[in-house]
């Protein structure tokens, strides 16, 4: 454990300390409001981000030139598809189905002003190479590429069981291929990063 | 006679007490009174977030063993507060006393040289206040103890993710000022709860 602990600097673990902790928080409001599956594919994507993210750009951080853009994009990309989502009334859909009741203003409060909060102040700490942005893009990424397909592959047959359209499902893919974008970028600076590396 | 300190805090703990609880914000009771509606509980508002984050921020303006020391007051008189009230019965209590809690502890943190006794006195009047509102509409049952442990595991969560952030925040230059402001913008939003 002592020698996990001493592979990171001071300011590395007190982000994964603050990522574990918003992990437990940010989940269960997602369970409360969203219910037990969009809260699982929540807390995956952050826990699996923490992982990728200690065990890559921890040590090195991204260069905020190369990911910043992609990062930018993909959450442009995001807003484009949360617009569609309420356009197509997913909150209280998802709410109906889960039991929770999750409402639309509910659903507008948390995705479009409470956690755009935790996006754009990403980008600035990625900007100064501080270790919870290079954790928050990680989370963003991985959270593309496990919550998106399930609006292609998964909510449309839980209505009825016939498969329809179910809001975000037109969109869902931009996203994700931003998050792949990113991910490919993350893993090849980090290799180049770790190559170039004095040994 | 010049007031002693700890008079001044007794009766700080004291008047929190007195002007006590709304319903804190953080309210209405998700299903049945067990383990998920209590960890679901305390996300549920905006007070009762700000007051554990602020809670846990205010923490690491001393010194290292305050870092658990507050946040553990805080649970304890939480549980201590939920228990009574869930034996007493239900209370009803006057406006406005959460945010006022909120708002000092986001003041108490924006001082330069904050004071530990009111820190603590603070934290203690907060903890009991938010636990006697949690426990309304709540009857004496066997998942009332699971609804109780859950509430004390996501307050001991919120309150880490607190001393985390400002401990991150502490650490950057001109951080303190930051964590300062911070307590300001905390105050600001209780403030804003109150007038809601």
């Amino acid at each position: 454990m002592t020698a996990l602990l001493n592979r990171y600097d001071r300011r590395t673990l007190l982000s994964a300390g603050l990522a574990l902790a918003l992990t437990v928080a940010f989940s269960i409001v997602c369970l409360n409001q969203a219910g037990l599956m969009p809260s699982l594919i929540v807390s995956s994507a952050m826990l699996a981000g923490l992982v990728c993210w200690l065990l890559t750009t921890a040590k090195i951080p991204a260069d905020p030139a190369r990911v910043i853009p992609i990062y930018a994009i993909t959450t442009a990309l995001l807003m484009f598809h949360l617009g569609e989502e309420y356009l197509g009334g997913f909150g209280p859909r998802i709410g109906r189905l889960t039991g929770t009741g999750w409402s639309e203003s509910e659903f507008v409060l948390l995705f479009c002003f409470v956690v755009p909060v935790f996006w754009i102040a990403a980008g600035a700490l990625v900007y100064i190479r501080h270790p919870f942005g290079n954790w928050v893009i990680w989370f963003v990424w991985v959270g593309m590429i496990l919550g998106e397909p399930v609006h292609l592959l998964v909510f449309p047959f839980l209505e009825g069981g016939r498969y329809h359209y179910f809001p975000g499902m037109w969109t869902a893919l931009f996203p994700l291929v931003a998050g792949l974008w990113g991910i490919s970028v993350l893993i090849g600076e980090y290799r180049a990063a770790r190559g170039s590396a004095p040994a | 006679m010049r007031p002693r300190p700890a008079r001044i805090y007794a009766a700080l703990s004291l008047a929190g007490v007195a002007l006590a609880p709304i319903p804190a914000a953080a309210h209405g009771l998700i299903g049945t009174p067990g383990l998920v509606a209590g960890l679901a509980h305390p996300v549920g508002g905006w007070d009762h977030l700000i007051a554990l984050i602020l809670v846990g921020a205010l923490s690491t303006r001393f010194d290292r063993i305050d870092l658990w020391r507050l946040p553990a007051c805080f649970l304890s008189g939480m549980a201590l507060s939920a228990g009574a009230t869930l034996i007493l019965g239900s209370v009803t209590l006057p406006p406005f006393g959460l945010a006022l809690c909120v708002g000092a502890l986001g003041i108490v943190l924006a001082l330069p040289a904050p004071r530990r006794n009111v820190a603590y006195a603070l934290a203690g009047a907060t903890a009991i206040l938010h636990g006697a509102s949690h426990m309304i509409g709540i009857a004496a049952q066997t998942d009332a103890a699971f609804y109780i442990f859950g509430l004390l595991l996501m307050t001991a969560a919120l309150h880490l993710t607190g001393v985390f952030a400002a401990l991150l925040i502490a650490d950057a230059p001109r951080g303190l000022l930051a964590l300062r402001a911070l307590g300001l913008v905390g105050a600001a939003a209780a403030a804003l709860l109150a007038a809601l």
